[in-house]
């Protein structure tokens, strides 16, 4: 009986991990190159509900996937215009995006499937995947190999980015954009360029951070969906020192506090339920403060 | 032979400053030219055009007798043009093959070999007697290491021209001496060196030929050999040769001491003692000098006086206010009282680059009338303490509500010293302030001091140059061994009694 809760609750902390994890990764991306976007909520937001309509119009979920990176990559395109080529203060541009996010959400769902549109379950999901033995293994079995195709590509482009970043002439100009800008220029690349690469970049994996929670996890849209886990995203990558790696291991210690938020909700029934839900905020909160030293930091971020 | 780079009528302008004005200049191979001017000359405007970081409003720069016109500083480059930039182009971050890898065409998009690189970095690097750990980060490298690396940085590209703009600004004498053995190196293979100074040993060091250069033009051209210091000197700064600076006879200043420092000890960032035992007074109508070998404790001190800290031990007392007592030591109490502070790091404490002349002439005066009344900043007083600055000081700027990083250095001291000087005060700290600035600002500035003294202001300056402080100084006070020494009386002094306490252990 114990480790069935506890199977339950790592296998559960993984899948409420990825979406943070994607989204960070992005964002660890875009940072590593100087830009901060603090709006992927709403990126995220605007890719659950593209992954939904793309989804159920071709009935596939890969194309619901791929239809929420896209529009990632076209909303972040936004922040990339203002922020990086029209050089707007990169904090009120991300707001923006994030209050846009919401907004354009919310509307274009009642536009299309909100108004009697189909009811969450009819969408076309991820399912679990059947790894055949790998997923009879006791204990790790439920708690690494019963989980859908998202979570396992998200491992591998953990992976990729971290290579990308660390061993590629790619990785090393879009990290010295985002260490001196100056530099980049004088050495004669195009640092502008870098940039909007690195916040398109960023703008898929938080698409395809809301469409795992639309189309893997919840199987609907429904408004505001991401409910802030755009920003924990962001508390990642700091929580992780700007290391991809770091940012995934931490989104999966928050996801694991979801996880575990929601059973302890189940168990203490007489403490009103907010609480409970309020505990991967409250660990975000006393994580930052904790952390204090910022060694990882790009030295031109947000500049 | 045509030369490598050709500059023919280039001209400059940033809004009605000429900064560079119809420059004829020839570089060929194997052959160092030193283009010499002061401070805000236009220099550094004829790097920019060079590098490939501004277009010439007029004129063609032709490399190899082909006129160019760069887009950037990946064409100068490609047209094999490097350049060591003043303020270098580096990320610190990065370790030194990173550097040298970062922008280059040839290392590939993909899968890095840093090996391969560090193994060119290395041979580029001993090919020139250069001592260079391809794999140290650079944030970890001092300024001269730094250097090596920008100009390794350069090499590896395979340029036939190199810029070196004040190359010996940030350079301690041993360490600009091991960067000429490089620049002849550099020549002996055929390398074309551009070398911006505005420093006279620079140019008898190292240089073919010399061009002068003043207000945008070009004043004289010369052989190295064939000319002497004085006629470079005239040059460069004009007719006008700058006013000695040597005082004459003083009396001693006898009045009430306006600063009391009693037993003083200073801690570092980091803890660790500067220097301890530091007592002195300082009266009105005299300069009292701090003397030392830099990172004694002269930051610390001059932060302690300015309010910015308190001292570890001991107490001082100025002006009235006193540092042992809770909240009245703060910079805003101390220049309310009459201090004034000319801080040594220019771009990081006494400017905001970023702002306009008019508000960082209110960063000392925001609480003061006629620059602030019931609690808001007036821009009109200040544009107007701007304006008169730059008459009486000659200030070179492209405008009166010019952001100030647009001023050569030399123009911002002038201006961060005529803020200082706006509310006539009692005490002036002087940190380094002729550090980095060209001959006639120089003594500009020494001039400045000592009408100060006349007037009667405690002034204390700091500086690292023995010379300076001869020249201005009543009574020394020297850092050394981690404790203080003196004040002595700079006439009842010598120089090597001096120079022994600054070496004590």
């Amino acid at each position: 009986m114990e480790a069935a809760i506890l199977i339950g609750l790592l296998a559960s902390g993984v899948r409420f991990a990825v979406p943070l994890a994607l989204a960070a990764l992005g964002e660890t991306v875009s940072q590593r190159a100087g830009v901060l976007n603090v709006g992927i909520e709403g990126v995220m937001l605007i890719g659950a509900l593209a992954a939904v309509l793309c989804a159920v119009w071709t009935g596939s979920p890969w194309l619901g996937l791929l239809g929420a990176i896209v529009a990632g990559v076209l909303f972040a395109s936004i922040h990339a215009l203002f922020a990086v080529i029209l050089k707007a203060d990169q904090i009120v541009s991300g707001i923006a995006l994030f209050l846009l996010g919401i907004g354009l959400s919310g509307f274009v769902f009642r536009l299309t499937l909100g108004s009697g549109g189909r009811p969450p379950g009819q969408v076309p999901g991820f399912r679990p995947l059947d790894l055949g033995p790998l997923g009879e293994i006791p204990f790790a079995g439920p708690v690494l190999f019963q989980h859908n195709a998202l979570v396992y590509l998200t491992v591998v482009a953990v992976a990729a980015v971290a290579f990308l970043l660390a061993r590629t002439g790619w990785g090393l100009s879009l990290r010295a954009a985002g260490e001196n800008p100056e530099a980049v220029r004088a050495a004669g690349l195009d640092a502008t360029r870098l940039r909007v690469v690195a916040v398109l970049v960023g703008g898929g994996f938080a698409g395809a951070g809301g469409a795992f929670l639309s189309i893997a996890q919840l199987n609907g849209f429904v408004e505001n969906m991401v409910a802030g886990r755009g920003f924990i995203a962001i508390a990642c990558v700091v929580f992780g020192r700007w290391n991809p790696v770091g940012a995934v291991l931490v989104a999966l210690a928050f996801g694991m506090t979801e996880a575990a938020q929601i059973r302890l909700q189940i168990l203490y029934p007489a403490l009103p339920h907010q609480f409970f839900v309020m505990l991967p905020y409250v660990a975000a909160i006393v994580a930052l403060v904790l952390m204090r030293a910022r060694s990882g930091q790009p030295a031109a971020l947000g500049r | 032979m045509t030369p490598v780079v050709r500059l023919a009528g280039v001209t400059r302008r940033f809004g009605s400053l000429t900064a560079v004005d119809g420059l004829d200049l020839d570089l060929a191979a194997g052959e160092v030219v030193a283009l010499l001017g002061e401070n805000g000359a236009g220099k550094s405007t004829v790097v920019n055009m060079l590098s490939g970081a501004l277009p010439p409003d007029a004129g063609t720069i032709a490399v190899d007798g082909r006129p160019v016109a760069f887009a950037g500083p990946a064409q100068a480059l490609a047209a094999g043009i490097g350049t060591v930039h003043q303020h270098y182009m580096l990320v610190p971050a990065f370790t030194v093959v990173e550097n040298v890898m970062l922008g280059d065409p040839r290392t590939p998009r993909g899968l890095l070999d840093l090996r391969a690189a560090a193994a060119r970095v290395e041979a580029i690097a001993s090919d020139l007697g250069l001592a260079l750990d391809p794999f140290a980060p650079v944030g970890s490298l001092d300024v001269a290491g730094q250097q090596r690396v920008e100009i390794v940085k350069a090499l590896s590209r395979d340029v036939r021209v190199l810029l070196l703009d004040e190359p010996t600004a940030v350079l301690a004498r041993p360490d600009a001496e091991r960067l000429f053995a490089v620049v002849d190196r550099l020549k002996a293979r055929g390398t074309a060196v551009l070398l911006i100074t505005h420093k006279l040993d620079d140019v008898f060091r190292a240089a073919d030929r010399v061009v002068i250069l003043r207000r945008g033009r070009v004043e004289g051209r010369h052989r190295t050999a064939d000319v002497d210091r004085d006629t470079l000197v005239r040059l460069m700064v004009g007719e006008a040769m700058p006013a000695p600076t040597a005082e004459g006879p003083h009396e001693a200043a006898t009045g009430a001491p306006v600063v009391r420092v009693e037993g003083v000890e200073l801690r570092r960032a980091n803890g660790s003692l500067a220097a301890a035992e530091i007592s002195f007074e300082a009266r009105p109508g005299e300069i009292l000098a701090i003397a030392g070998v830099e990172g004694n404790g002269q930051g610390e001190l001059i932060r302690c006086l300015a309010g910015l800290e308190r001292p570890a031990r001991g107490r001082i007392e100025c002006l009235g206010l006193r540092s042992d007592l809770p909240h009245r030591w703060t910079p805003r109490a101390l220049r309310r009282a009459g201090l004034a502070h000319v801080p040594e790091d220019r771009r990081r404490d006494a400017v905001v680059g970023s702002a306009t002349l008019p508000d960082n002439h209110l960063l000392s005066h925001s609480f003061r009338r006629p620059f602030a009344r019931s609690g808001l900043i007036r821009r009109g007083p200040a544009l107007a303490a701007v304006r008169a600055a730059i008459g009486r000081f000659a200030v070179r700027t492209p405008g009166e509500r010019a952001r100030i990083a647009a001023l050569s250095g030399g123009n911002q001291q002038k201006l961060v010293l005529a803020r200082e000087l706006e509310a006539a005060p009692k005490v002036l700290l002087a940190a380094q302030p002729t550090r980095g600035l060209d001959i006639q600002t120089t003594a500009f500035v020494r001039g400045l001091l000592l009408e100060e003294r006349r007037r009667g202001t405690a002034v204390i300056l700091v500086s690292a140059d023995l010379g300076e402080i001869w020249d201005l100084a009543d009574r020394i006070l020297v850092l050394g061994g981690g404790r203080g020494h003196g004040p002595f009386d700079r006439r009842r002094t010598t120089r090597e009694e001096i120079g022994a306490h600054m070496v004590s252990r």
